[in-house]
């Protein structure tokens, strides 16, 4: 998938207008009428504010110069798109300087274009220049920061500071102190948190791998980060600089490894990938593109037969399975028409003619895109359940989706409703087109 | 209709959808996502009925956005919902997402919220580094680093689709 695929599937996927009705509760709110929330918050959580003092540290490093020099044109001029000539020069003598270009190549580079060029190369995001500044030079120069000593860290942290480009949703990297645990505690104390919640057993996990770095954001107080590394498995933990392990309790921030494991393992059965991926191997085969609800019955049928299994075995294997989809797939099972079954055109035709009178609108609005499935939850009253959808001009006069099951042996309309009321009203039972 | 509801009426016509769907893939609940857009617009009406003048108003509305969304998402009751959202309980679509367009939303709700935040006003709205910059207060390094980061971790994601086709 390439880079502008993905910007269409994000477009597809998200861009659409505001609710009506949403539209309509912020009006009349701001003319002064009550307006309930439908959930009621506490913003009630109380931080301390720590105030960090940042000590500069010496450092040896070679290419910091180099770096300053570099913070130094972005503070005055911004990032390297809008660099003068001059400054570009002057970056090319720092690079110099610090033995990161040889002066020939420097000397080949006689023009703008050519410089431009060369720098887009060495330090450019999919060639652009509007990225290059001191982040992406760093990053170039002296890799991910994930990978920097901390020493590197406080000192990116303080020149930010000085040179007021310090933004205030950053990280701030801190040397210990004396009045802070050792790092060696720290990671002490994550490796025995991490062993207590997946019952690893004492001391399981003393040679393995160990990081850290100090760090405060912004009302969160300093902590260290620890990243433990086994068998390619990572699992990073907050250390207070009291030594104690940070959990949710400290800030939403945090989760101790015990929590963790059990977001694990809820989000484990919340998608069933699984299911999703034998969904997709079958729609690759058979050539079905877009949603399967939009496949013939047929295939919808098929589909069902290959994932019930599937979801039955996982949901029996795990009692915290919570695939909302594919819980409703197992109390809703797709069926094909018997021979009593209302035809699906005529099912079609009543569903048309159903919405438009329940929206009280002309039939002529509503799309030909029309999902269909045939339910046989109930062996003896078997359902069609029609989802209609408008046209560009119904969506513009405010028509939504509406949705009318009927059942298939007598052809009565069980129920009509429309999109929004539904997801209004069913939202934490199941979803509106399955 | 006072000056400030037609100002705000037609914020809400030109940003409500792409906050709808900031807000709804940062929180991932639609009703949570309604309530925040709802005090987003409230905060900018009562700017606008101050008499204020909304300078970049698309970065000022993301940022206020986003605020909300953070400050919500600190709250105890966030913790403990349930957080996904189908495709299905966010607003219509004006187009149907197939099963790549799921797989893309699915991969960008699984980045952490700042990186979220950012990969949706890069590469869905198509903001410059400067924008988004301003719309969440931080300096254009941070919006790189967060940017490079979550590139690095859908770029997995890619690829794991392309090698399943």
């Amino acid at each position: 998938m390439t880079e502008q695929e993905f910007r269409k599937a994000l477009a597809r996927s998200l861009d659409r207008d505001l609710p009506p009705e949403l539209r309509a509760r912020i009006l009349t709110q701001v003319r002064g009428k009550d307006i309930v929330m439908k959930k009621k918050f506490s913003i009630g959580f109380a931080f301390v504010l720590i105030l960090v003092l940042l000590a500069a540290t010496a450092l040896a490093l070679s290419l910091h110069g180099y770096l300053e020099t570099v913070a130094g044109m972005q503070k005055e001029s911004g990032y390297y798109v809008d660099w003068s000539l001059s400054e570009k020069r002057q970056l090319l003598d720092a690079m110099q300087e610090h033995g990161l270009l040889s002066a020939d190549d420097a000397a080949a580079l006689t023009d703008e274009a050519a410089i431009d060029a060369y720098i887009i190369g060495r330090y450019g995001t999919d060639g652009r220049s509007d990225t290059i500044g001191l982040y992406s030079i760093l990053e170039t120069e002296l890799g991910d920061i994930s990978t920097w000593p901390q020493e590197t860290k406080v000192w990116y942290s303080d020149l930010l500071a000085r040179l007021g480009l310090l933004g205030d949703d950053e990280e701030i990297y801190l040397m210990p102190d004396d009045a802070s645990v050792s790092p060696e505690a720290a990671v002490d104390a994550a490796r025995r948190a991490v062993e207590d919640a997946y019952a690893l057993g004492e001391h399981a996990l003393d040679g393995c791998e160990a990081s850290w770095d100090l760090r405060a954001y912004k009302d969160v107080p300093a902590h260290y980060l620890i990243v433990l590394t086994a068998d390619e498995v990572s699992c990073s933990v907050a250390v207070g600089t009291d030594g104690h392990v940070m959990s949710s309790a400290d800030a939403p921030l945090f989760l101790s490894p015990a929590e963790e494991r059990e977001q694990r393992e809820r989000d484990a059965y919340r998608l069933d990938e699984e299911v999703a991926s034998v969904i997709q191997a079958y729609s690759l085969e058979h050539g079905l593109t877009g949603s399967w609800f939009h496949a013939s019955l047929e295939d919808q049928f098929a589909i069902y037969n290959l994932i019930r299994p599937i979801i039955l075995e996982n949901m029996a294997e795990n009692p915290l399975y919570s695939d909302r989809q594919s819980l409703y797939l197992i109390d809703h099972p797709y069926g094909l028409p018997d021979a009593d079954a209302l035809p699906l055109d005529e099912a079609i035709a009543l569903a048309l003619r159903t919405a438009a009178q329940a929206a009280n609108v002309s039939q002529s609005l509503f799309s030909d895109d029309i999902i269909r499935h045939y339910i046989v939850a109930d062996s003896a009253q078997p359902l069609w359940k029609i989802v209609v959808s408008p046209t560009e001009e119904g969506r513009e006069a405010g028509l939504t989706q509406w949705l009318v099951e009927i059942d298939a042996h007598t052809g009565e309309v069980t129920r009509t409703i429309d999109r929004v009321t539904y997801l209004d009203t069913y939202q934490h039972v199941d979803g509106f087109v399955y | 209709m006072t000056d400030a509801e037609k100002q705000l009426t037609a914020l809400m016509d030109a940003y409500g959808g792409m906050l709808m769907g900031l807000c709804s893939v940062t929180l991932g609940d639609r009703c949570l996502a309604e309530d925040a857009l709802q005090e987003v617009f409230l905060r900018a009406y009562r700017a606008l009925a101050r008499g204020e003048t909304l300078r970049s108003e698309r970065a000022w509305l993301i940022r206020v956005a986003v605020n909300v969304c953070r400050d919500w998402t600190r709250t105890a009751w966030f913790r403990h919902v349930d957080r996904r959202v189908p495709l299905d309980a966010l607003p219509e679509q004006t187009a149907s997402p197939d099963f790549q367009d799921s797989g893309v939303l699915e991969a960008v709700r699984r980045l952490p919220v700042t990186e979220r935040q950012i990969v949706l006003m890069y590469f869905w709205q198509d903001m410059r580094a400067e924008e988004i910059s301003r719309a969440l207060g931080v300096n254009r390094a941070t919006v790189f680093r967060r940017l490079n980061r979550a590139r690095k971790q859908l770029r997995d994601m890619v690829e794991r689709w392309d090698s399943d086709d």
